[in-house]
Order: structure tokens, then sequence, then C-alpha cells
């Protein structure tokens, strides 16, 4: 649609007013209407167009070694010579006064206000139907200095206020729930906040941050890097936590969403959003991407009967195209995290979408210990307080079980109006922690 | 310990800080090691210390130990544990994350040992072992005295490797350093050169054979990797080598790829130092080739390699030391038509095209249908007629009975149509001459001259036995006729196209200096005598071509006339030579010439000799060149001035990176340069990309193609010819059918596109002009040369091709070749295998044995290969003798085959 053969500056128009017998004014007539073929309808992708002729060359081997070097070397001296160049043109002929009147020109041209509407369909070249919020549609001009690779039908396009022809597009369309989940603020926690989870930590790096700082090791040895984990183990095991690690060590956008955040009211918008959410760190790339509790949409397929778990089933196929599908995406890197890793659907996480599955037990007594020490660090102890008798005791204790008894032993403290915890508050806090636990699930399910 | 420096430089970043602070702390309670000591310190100390596991704690405390144990008196007890010590630091190993354990807690203790060290004398025992320790440790500390080399050179000689390649990679790179700084002071640097002597054969051994070749090329000793090699590194040292040289500034890039050649012939990889020899351009190497290799097989393979590039095909005949008939058949190309025809037919496109079946007018939007001057259509549709079925020996207009074609065209028209049947019966002389003979007898000196060139065509890149086009044309090179002179003379310069033959100088040389019969004769001479001595820097010969280019510049306009052509001659001599005393004298004289042809040969001159080596400087000077204005009035200089811009992809061409370079600053042209600049643009591009449609260069050629200025469009057109020429890309061929529908009015614009539209279907999509082959690593000069001259023409197209030179696109005929890959047997008859043919990918420096194609598809041999395709055999029945699958390749069976049953 749209693209029909010899729409740039129809001959016969041209021919039929004016004849060839004057040379010259058929050059100028031609000037006016040489507007260059362009392919209107679907937008282009990034790599081709006059932008990737701007591209720098991709530069073989990724090896650190003198040929590396050189190439490198070579386009630095290419892009001195441009540089140059430009430079000697610009004394010549400053650009900028030139580029500023015809900004002024263009300004002109558009008018104000402007209105918003949205592209209905584009007829040729220089035509297009529009739709404004009012109501009708209308038939209107594109004019020429509108990049006509950007616009597609449906996107937004700013009109002319009076004559409605289009005289420019809107360009941001990230859908905002998206950009609400990028995060721009690193959180305060860090590896250092970890306590024990050494292995965890050193694979999570493995797949998730050399990649993206150091490609050129998993070249050297030949192998591509994982695309994804997901952290998985029991409740309060600090999947969260290690998430908030890497965001906060890491230069690399990263994007978090909760899965229960997918399940869209309306059909279709779930899969949108993941599509949305990929595609927006794919432009930031490296990125990582940071699913926690996967298994609001994760879980295995099943004969839905409500529309609702269908939909969901939806969201969750598209996470699936997505992690490994026909666009690749090397510098996206995906962390899910679930405490149930057993009912999510198996194709999630195949290796070649997820690669790496990294549990996080409950800790043992070296790691609880250390996790004692980091919530107690702050804490103002007394001196009688010996944390072994805790490190020690037989109760499956969770990092945030440990977390939970230091706070309620503060607050044990605070309500004596003591400034120091003792041990006796630890012990007390420590029962009513284990009691809370206990006593909201039957024991004998679990065991 | 694979690649933990790195990790190590990763970890350090954030942990060197902290951790010197501790390193200092520590150092003062270095005696006193003691729990109350620890209890004393403040409490981060107290923390860090609490954050070790047992294990480590345990493993510090040991590793304490035996640092103060190095210090003993005793050198009994230092031995041991040194020992002790060297071997926790070897077998530590970590993850990729974190620096080694022993190493980390090592660090502190560095200035202890290295007191320890200064302390004692050089006779004790211990000393070298202690030096071995120490330069271990100084890879982990921050510093740029380079203290691992300094202490390693102090260490024992022989123990260097047992420390791992990580050691060894951070010493490598402290020895080019102090290499370099050495060198720069003149001291010596024999110890350095022993210790890299040890250093290479561990890295070759490795698999790191690329650091290696880095080592040593850092060193300036990169001739010593031939001792190193050994059959399973060579391939790829070599591919890393040759990659290189085409990087380097002059002269190594020869010395690299003598070494390259050593290293192929050494290992019996014939075709690939033929390669070499034909990539240095030497004669006496590609002799050494064929004298060295004894296998028959293999040598018909040489020689067949040897008709693609067009020279040296000569060194078999009967007076030269390998004469030898065969292979001079196969060098000569005799078998080229047999073999393009065999191609024609397996992929069944012996059925002759009209031109209207390339124009596909039924497809375009016809608006009005006015008749154009009918001369110019006619003589389009010969160019395209001829450019379609070149060498399929049959056609549509020319060769039926009794073919009124020729006729329908008048003057020049007539000669190209002639000419033609060359086109025709390319590289297929027998037939060709026998087509060609009824029109040698004609009254019209149109039509002979035509005859003259047609017979000149059907030699191309084609050496014939018997030698006919020379005795045919030779006496009429001397003709009373302005037309037949010029005839013959391009005729021989299509047949003899870079054989430098002494005959041909002496038939051509009184054409050229006789100038009685106008400008024209002359110029066509001095270019043909430039195509067959193509950069041979012939001292005679540029004398000669200088001398004429003095009369010729004192007509009027002499830049828009064919005096131009001697210019180009004249370039065409230092094709690819560099920088050579020859050049340099040369311009001097070309400096006398004080007018704008003098200019217009100099800067053909320069960017002639530079070609295809990439030199950046040169680069550099023809854009300061561009950059310089020019009044707008004066047209002959602005031609001149758009040579530069041609020069660009000329002097990138052949090497990747600076190719696709180019492509930028040629945009940047584009958008700063005033029209003549402009108007070089498109035909810029067509040189980087002759037969190669990429993508975005069609889109920004179809943007210029309505450009406002009538010229830049022009070019813009042909160069979408040329880019897609004998590619069938549909995009292109849409294009120009919009094009065509645009232009319908327009005789001259509308003559273009009909010739763009032949290009691009030329030799119905079975030929390339692209000159580079090979896997791209050699040019034919020959092509090179032939392609040049078609992009001069389009140059000044108002001029040449559509004034009163059309055949000048037929010296395109020479650049042509049919991009195929054909297997034959030991017997070089036709043999049919499967071939995977798909987009090459740069393997160099790769790790394991990485695909050298991507995204291929399988098809039964022959088949064409477009400019970035490569192809691999798809069958274990049989082997090739030459590693890079072009043009005729020879198979033998595999002698390990076993067919698998099913």
């Amino acid at each position: 649609m749209g693209n029909t053969p010899g729409a740039p500056g129809l001959p016969g128009q041209q021919g039929g007013q004016q004849g060839k017998e004057d040379d010259k004014k058929k050059q100028e007539k031609r000037k006016l209407e040489s507007a260059p073929p362009s392919h209107v309808g679907r937008k282009k992708k990034k790599s081709k167009g006059p932008a990737a002729a701007a591209k720098l060359p991709t530069v073989t081997p990724n090896t650190r070694c003198r040929l590396r070097l050189l190439k490198l070397e070579r386009i630095k001296d290419y892009l001195l010579m441009e540089e140059e160049y430009i430079q000697n043109q610009e004394n010549l002929k400053p650009q900028e006064e030139k580029n500023e009147e015809e900004k002024t020109k263009m300004e002109d041209l558009r008018g104000s206000p402007l209105t918003v509407g949205s592209l209905e369909e584009i007829i040729d070249d220089n035509h297009a139907i529009v739709a404004t919020s009012v109501g009708p549609e209308y038939y209107v001009n594109i004019l020429s200095f509108v990049d006509k690779d950007q616009i597609e039908p449906g996107c937004s396009v700013l009109l002319h206020n009076k004559n409605l022809s289009v005289v420019g597009l809107l360009q941001d369309e990230v859908d905002p729930l998206v950009s609400v989940m990028k995060v721009d603020k690193a959180p305060l926690e860090s590896y250092a906040d970890i306590g024990g989870l050494e292995q965890q930590i050193q694979e999570l790096k493995e797949a998730v941050e050399l990649p993206l700082t150091h490609p050129e090791l998993y070249e050297d040895i030949g192998i591509k890097p994982p695309k994804g984990l997901i952290l998985y183990g029991p409740p309060g095991t600090g999947k969260t936590l290690l998430a908030k690690a890497v965001a906060n060590e890491t230069s690399a956008t990263f994007l978090r969403v909760v899965g229960s955040e997918l399940i869209q009211k309306y059909l279709g918008d779930g899969p949108k959003l993941v599509r949305e959410m990929f595609r927006v760190a794919d432009e930031h790339s490296p990125s990582i991407v940071f699913i926690d509790e996967i298994d609001a949409v994760g879980t295995k397929r099943y004969e839905a009967t409500s529309g609702g778990e269908r939909e969901i089933q939806r969201t969750m196929l598209e996470l699936l195209n997505q992690l490994d599908g026909f666009d690749s995406r090397s510098e996206v890197k995906v962390i899910m995290a679930t405490n149930r890793i057993d009912s999510l659907d198996p194709a999630l996480i195949r290796p070649g979408r997820i690669d790496r599955k990294i549990e996080l037990p409950n800790p043992d007594t070296k790691t609880k210990r250390r996790i004692f020490l980091i919530h107690t660090g702050k804490m103002s102890l007394a001196d009688d307080v010996d944390l072994e008798e805790f490190v020690m005791s037989k109760d499956e204790l969770s990092g945030a079980d440990i977390k939970a008894i230091c706070t309620e032993a503060g607050l044990l403290a605070l309500r004596e109006r003591r400034m120091k915890v003792n041990q006796e508050d630890l012990r007390k806090a420590k029962e009513k922690a284990l009691y809370k636990k206990k006593g909201n699930i039957p024991e004998g399910l679990y065991l | 310990m694979p690649n933990e420096q790195d990790e190590r430089k990763v970890a350090t970043v954030d942990a060197v800080l902290t951790e010197q602070e501790e390193e200092e702390r520590k150092k003062k309670h270095e005696e006193e090691k003691d729990k109350e000591a620890k209890a004393k310190k403040d409490k981060k100390q107290l923390k860090e210390e609490e954050d070790l596991s047992e294990e480590d704690k345990q493993k510090k405390e040991e590793l304490e130990m035996l640092v103060e144990r190095v210090q003993d008196a005793d050198p009994g007890i230092g031995k041991m544990a040194l020992d002790a010590l060297g071997e926790e630091l070897r077998t530590a190993t970590s993850s990729m994350t974190s620096v080694p354990k022993p190493l980390k807690f090592l660090r502190p203790h560095f200035d202890t040992i290295k007191t320890y060290f200064e302390s004692i004398d050089d006779t004790h025992p211990n000393k070298a072992a202690l030096a071995d320790v120490l330069s271990v440790l100084a890879t982990t500390i921050v510093n740029d005295q380079r203290l691992a080399l300094k202490y390693r050179l102090a260490g024992s000689e022989d123990q260097m490797t047992k420390w791992g390649s990580e050691y060894i990679r951070n010493l490598t790179g402290e020895i080019a350093a102090e290499f370099q700084e050495r060198q720069e002071q003149g001291t010596d640097t024999q110890e350095l050169m022993s210790m890299v002597f040890i250093i290479v054969p561990f890295l070759m051994k490795h698999s790191a054979p690329i650091e290696a070749v880095d080592l040593l090329s850092e060193v300036d000793a990169l001739e010593k990797i031939k001792e190193y090699v050994d059959d399973a590194t060579y391939h790829r040292v070599c591919l890393y080598l040759i990659s290189m040289a085409q990087l380097l500034p002059e002269p190594e890039p020869a010395q690299i790829l003598a070494t390259t050649y050593d290293i192929y012939t050494e290992h019996g990889q014939f075709p690939d130092a033929l390669r070499i020899a034909l990539k240095l351009n030497d004669e006496d190497r590609v002799t050494k080739v064929f004298s060295t290799c004894q296998e028959r097989v293999m040598k018909k393979q040489l020689a067949l390699m040897l008709a693609c590039q067009r020279v040296f095909c000569d060194i078999f005949d009967e007076d030269k030391i390998l004469a030898d008939d065969e292979l001079r058949s196969l060098a000569s190309g005799e078998q080229l038509n047999s073999h393009f025809m065999l191609l024609a037919k397996e992929l069944d496109v012996m059925e002759p095209k009209l031109p209207e079946d390339v124009y596909k007018s039924h497809l375009e939007e016809k608006r009005t249908s006015a008749v154009l001057d009918s001369a110019k259509q006619n003589l389009a549709s010969t160019l395209v007629n001829a450019f379609v079925n070149v060498g399929f020996c049959k056609d549509k207009l020319m060769t039926v009975e009794n073919s009124g074609w020729l006729y329908k065209n008048k003057d020049h028209g007539m000669t190209a149509a002639v000419a033609s049947i060359g086109m025709l019966y390319m590289w297929n002389i027998d037939e060709g001459l026998s087509a060609v003979d009824k029109y040698t007898y004609s009254s019209d000196p149109h039509v002979k001259a035509g005859a003259w060139m047609a017979i000149g065509l059907t030699n191309a890149g084609v050496r014939h036995e018997v030698d006919p086009a020379l005795g045919l044309i030779q006496e009429h090179l001397l003709s009373n006729v302005a037309l037949e002179r010029l005839g013959a003379a391009v005729g021989l310069g299509y047949a003899y196209a870079g054989t430098r033959r002494e005959d041909l100088r002496e038939a051509l040389s009184p054409v050229l200096l006789d100038g009685s019969f106008g400008v024209e004769p002359c110029a066509m001479a001095a270019l043909s005598l430039g195509l067959v001595f193509l950069g041979s820097e012939d001292g005679d010969l540029v004398e000669s071509l200088v001398q004429a280019l003095m009369d010729q510049a004192n007509a009027d306009k002499a830049c828009n006339g064919p005096a131009i052509f001697t210019a180009v001659a004249l370039g065409l001599l230092f094709l690819g030579k560099g920088e050579t005393h020859m050049v340099e004298t040369t311009l001097e004289m070309l400096k006398a010439i004080d007018k704008p042809l003098g200019k217009y040969a100099s800067f053909t001159l320069e960017s002639c000799a530079h070609a295809g080596s990439g030199n950046v400087l040169q680069i550099q000077k023809m854009l300061h060149q561009c950059a310089e204005r020019t009044e707008e009035d004066k047209e002959e200089e602005a031609l001149v001035q758009s040579l530069t811009v041609l020069a660009v992809p000329l002097i990138a061409l052949g090497e990747d990176v600076g190719l696709e370079m180019t492509a930028r600053s040629l945009d940047h042209i584009l958008q700063y340069g005033d029209i003549p600049l402009r108007r070089a643009v498109p035909i810029a591009m067509a040189l980087q990309n002759a037969s190669n449609p990429r993508p975005n260069v069609v889109d920004t050629l179809s943007k210029l193609s309505h450009d406002a200025d009538a010229d830049v469009a022009l070019h813009a057109i042909i160069a979408l010819g040329l880019v897609g020429a004998g590619t069938n890309n549909s995009r292109i061929a849409g294009l120009l059918r919009q094009l065509a529908a645009f232009y319908a009015k327009d005789a001259n614009a509308l003559f273009i596109v009909r010739i763009a539209q032949g290009l691009l279907y030329m030799g119905k999509g079975l030929v390339t002009i692209n000159p580079l082959h090979s896997d791209r690593l050699l040019y034919s000069p020959v092509n090179l040369g032939a392609f040049l001259v078609v992009l001069h023409a389009c140059l000044s197209l108002k001029n040449t091709i559509l004034g009163r030179f059309p055949y000048l696109l037929y010296h395109l005929g020479p650049a042509i070749v049919p991009r195929m890959v054909l297997t034959v047997d030991e017997d070089l008859n036709h043999l049919q295998v499967p071939v995977r043919v798909g987009q090459a990918v740069d393997v160099v420096g790769q790790a394991g044995r990485p695909k050298s194609i991507t995204g291929f598809q399988t098809h039964q041999s022959p088949v064409v290969l477009s400019y970035n395709d490569r192809a691999e055999l798809a069958t274990e029945e049989y082997v090739s003798k030459t590693t890079v699958l072009e043009h005729v390749v020879v198979l033998t069976k595999n002698p390990d085959y076993k067919p698998t049953v099913t």
C-alpha cells in the first residue's frame, strides 16, 4: 500500500503542463518535485537507511590482539579525517546559520498550535488520511519535511491547525507502564549486604554481568554467554535482595517488573507490555530485565476455561518468544525469581531461554552467622549477647526470619526503654517470629 | 590459571583502594601477628578479618608463616618455603570473578619479600627462586615500573612458563613496552629476545598462536614465527598475518606477506602461497611455487588461478623454464568460454534475451508514448543486448541470419553494433572471428572500426595459441582513416590488456605520436598502451605519454575531450605501484603542464599509484583537495577536483574496514560538497560497491537519481547499473523501471537508464565486474584498470558515452568475469557435487573452528557467488585442491572417504 510506482514527481503532470521546450524551466520544476522515493508504510528497522551508513563497521576478532587494535586505529584515522573535513567545510560555509534559517522557516510553515491526530492510512507519498479526536477523518497533505520513513499507519501525527496537513509526528511512544519499570535510582543493597551465597553470587555474575562488560572472555573460549537465569528457593532466602544487589552494582540499564504487573485488563495488553518491555530493554542495551514472582504468569499450561487464564498463558507465550525468539538480543539479560520453580512451565526454563538455574537454599550455620552479623552490625548489643545460640539452633531460619528476629528484638528493647538489645530480647523475638511462621501454616503439610 | 589476570583487573579496580589501605596498615603490624594486636586494629579491619571463612583464615596464616620462613637464615629452610609458596601460587584456581586467594593474601607481603630480596647478595642460592615469586606477585601490584619483568630478568631462566598463561600474558605486555623503550634508547635487547623465544613456543603450544604473533610483531621479529608454526597452527597464523598486513604501513606488509608465503610453501599449501605471491605481484615467487609443486593436479589448479588473476600467463611459454603446454593453455584462460557456457547450461539461461526482456516496459507506468530519438534508443538497445548476452555467443539482434539491426544504427552507433559482436563472443576467439569476419570487408569505416574492436573484445582476458588479434588488426593501425585507426587501437587495448608485450608498443606507439588525425586516435592509442602496460612503470612510455599530454593540453577545453584518456593511460601505467621514484619524477614532469589536463593527469596518477593500498595518508590528502573550493564557472577545474572523490574508494579498495569507512566520507562529501564533487560521489560509490548492491547504497543512489542537478542524477543512474552489474537485483530493476517512466521524455536520461538496465542484467546475472577476487584478497589489475577507464568516462558522461564514444562502455568487457564456482575432476571434466554457498564470515582470530559461512544453502555445482559469498564443499567424497572455492576448482577423490551405508 502507498508505494505506488512512479509516484515521485509524476512525469505525466509535469510533461502535460510544461512540455520540454525550455530545459531550464524544466529543471526548476523538477527541483520542486524531486522528492526522493521513500518507503512509507512500515517503519524501518534501525539497521537500514542513512542511519546504517553512519554506523561504524563491526570489528572482528573480539579478542584482544594487535589486529583488533590496528583495525580500531584505522577507524579512528578515518574518523579524524572526517572531522577534519567537516571542520574545513564548516569554516568555509557555516551550516548552522543555514540550519537556523531553515528551522524558523519550518516553524512558520507548521504554525501553532498544532493539532494531534492519528494517521489512518497513507494514500501516496504526499497524501494521507488522518483522524482527529473531534471525529471526522480528513484527506490531507503530508508536507515534504516530514520524515516519511518514520510514519506508519496508526502513529500519532502533528497536524496544522487550519488545513490539517501533516507537519510532524510525535515520536515518543514508549508505553508509560514500561518507563516506570526502569530503575533510575539504584537500590541501596549491595553484595556486601548479602550473607553467604558466594557460589550463587559468582554464578550470577558470570551469567549476567560479565557478558555485558567482558564479552570477549566468552568469545575467547568460544561459547555464547547465558541469556538469563532463574533464582529459586524457599521464601526469604534473598532472591530479590540478590537482584537488588545486581541493580546496585551494574552500570547496565536495569528494568524490574513483577510477574503480576504483566497481567492486564484488556486482551492483548499483557503480551504487548512484554514486547514493549523487551524493546525498551533492547534500545537501552546493555540491560538487565528482572522479573520477580514469575509464577504469576509462568505457570504450567493447562486446559484453561476462563478467558483470563488464557490471556495469562498468552502473556507467557510472548515471554517465551522474547526470551528465545527470532530476534536475538544478545545484550539483554533476564533474571527471574520465584519460589515455586516446580510449577513453572518447562518451556520457560529450558536451556536456551533460561540457561542457569540458581538455587538459594535456606542458610546453613555459617551463612546464618553471617546474616546475623550483618543485621546486628548496626544494632547496639549488650555484652551478654551470644549469637551462637541462635546460629547453632536447629530451627529452619531463612534470611528474612533472621531479619525479623533482629527487628523484633530491637522493638522489644525499645518497649523497655533500653538502649541495648540483650540476649533475652533476642530469645523472645525468636520465639515470636517462629511462632508466627508456624502459626500461619499447618505444620504437617510442609514435612 | 585461565584468564585470571583479567578478572583481577576487573575485580581490583574497586578492591585496589581498600586493599592498599589495608596493606599499609598491615605493614605496621608485620612482626606481631598475635591476636591481641588484631584486636587493637580498627573496627573495619576487624570486620574484614571476620569476613574470612575458616579455611581462608587458615590459608592466610599458612602463607604468612611461609613468608617468614623464606627470610630464614638457613638457605635450606628458605628453599623449602619458597617451593611451597610457588606451589601455592601455581595451583591456586578460582572463579573468573576474583583474584586467586594466595595471591590476594600475599599482596601485603610483597614489600617484605622485596626488601629481603634486595638485602641478600647475588650468590645466595635462593635468589633466583625468590625473584620468580616476586615476579609473579608483581603482576598484582599496580605499577608502571614493569616490576614483573624486572624480577623475571633476575629470576631463573627456564622456569618462566610454569606460572601459567595468565602470568605469561602479563609478561608479554611488559616485554613489548620494555622493548620499545630500550630500542628508543638504543640499549641491548638481547635478554628480552631470549625471553621472547621461550614464551613464543609456550604460547603456540597452549593454543594462543595469535598472541605469539602479536608478541613477535611487537619486538620486530615476525619472520621468526616460521620456526614455531606447525600443521595445526599455521593456517590460523597465516590468516591472521594476512589480515594484519592489510592494515600496516609500508614496508611491513611486504615482509609479513613474504613470511606468510614461506610458511605456506613449507606446509605444501601451494594455492595459498600462490595467492600471496600474486598479492605481492612477484613473478619470481609465482615461478617458484610452480617449480616446487610436484603434484600435477595441483599445478593445474594453480594455473587456473593464474588465469583468474590474468597476469604472468606467459611463464609457461616455450622459451621459459616452466614451458608446459597444458598449463599454458589453462593459465591463458582458453577454457573460459567453455566453462562459462557450461555454467549457463547448468543454470538454464542459454536462451538469448532481447533488450525488451530486460526493460520490461510493460511493467512501467506509461503516461505518454512519445517517440524519442530512435537512433539513440537503438544504440541503447545495441549496448544492452551486448551486455546481457555477453559471452553467450548467441543473441537475437546481431547474430541471427539476415539481421538488419546493424542498419538501424548510424555512425558511431554502427561501430558500437559491430563491436557488440565481440562482446557476444567474448572469450570465444574461434567462433568470434568468423562472426566478425564479414564486417572486416565493409567499406564503411564505422563498421570496420567496430570490427577491429570486436576482434579485440573476443580476445579479452584470453591468450590464444595462434594469437590472431595482433595479426588481424595491426595493419589497420596506420590506416588513412582516423576512425579505423581508432578502432584498431581500441581493439588491441581490449585484447592485450596487462600483457606488457613489446610488439604492441611498437605497433601502437606510431599511432600515439602521429597527431595528424586529430586527438581521438592518439588518445585511444594512449589508452590502449596504458592498458597493455598496466602497472609496468615503463620509462619510455611514460615519456611519450607525457609528451602527448603536453600537446593535447594546449587545445581548448582539453578536459572535455578524449584527451583525458591519455591522462588515464598514464595513471594506469602506475596502477598499484605505491610511492616509487618513478611516480615522483612523473609528477614533477606533469607540473610543467600548466593546464587543467596536467592536473587531471597528476591526480589520476596519484590515485592509481596508491590503488588498493588503503594508505590513510593518501586518502587524507585527497580529502584535503576535496575541501578546497573552486570557482563555480571553471568547469574543467571542477572536473579535475571531482577526481579526488573517485580516488578515495580507489585507494581504500581491498581493505574492508577502510572501504566501509569511505562510505561515510562519501556521505560527508555529499552533504558539504559543491555540485562538481557531488557529481563524482555516485561514481565513487559505484567503484566502492561494484556488483555489490547493498541496500543502503542502493537507497542513497536512488535518492540521488532524483537530484536537482541533472548530472548528479545521470551519474546516480549509471552508478545504480554498475552497483548492480550482473546481479539481476530486483530492487534496482524496480527502481530503474520507475526511472525509465520518470525520464521518458529526456532522451539522454532514458539512454542512461537503459544502459543501467543492461548492466544490471549483464551476462544474465552470471558475471561480476568487481575487480576483487579470491576471497577479496586480490584484485586483478586488468579488471581494475579497465573498470577505471569506464569510471573516468562516466565522470564526463556528456562528452564520452552520451557523445561520440558510446563504445567506451565496452571497456567494461575486460573487467567482466564469471562469478562462478565450477568444480572439475583431475582431468578437468565437469564434476557435479553439492556445494554450500553462504555469506562469508570473518574467521580471523576466532577461537575453535568457527564456521566460515553463514546462512548457507546447498546447491549442486556449478553455482554463482555474489560479492560477500563464500562457498565450501558439502560432500566428504571429494577434497578441493584450493582453500578458496572460486572460479574453477579442481577436485580429487578423498582417499579417506567411506560412503555411509543406509
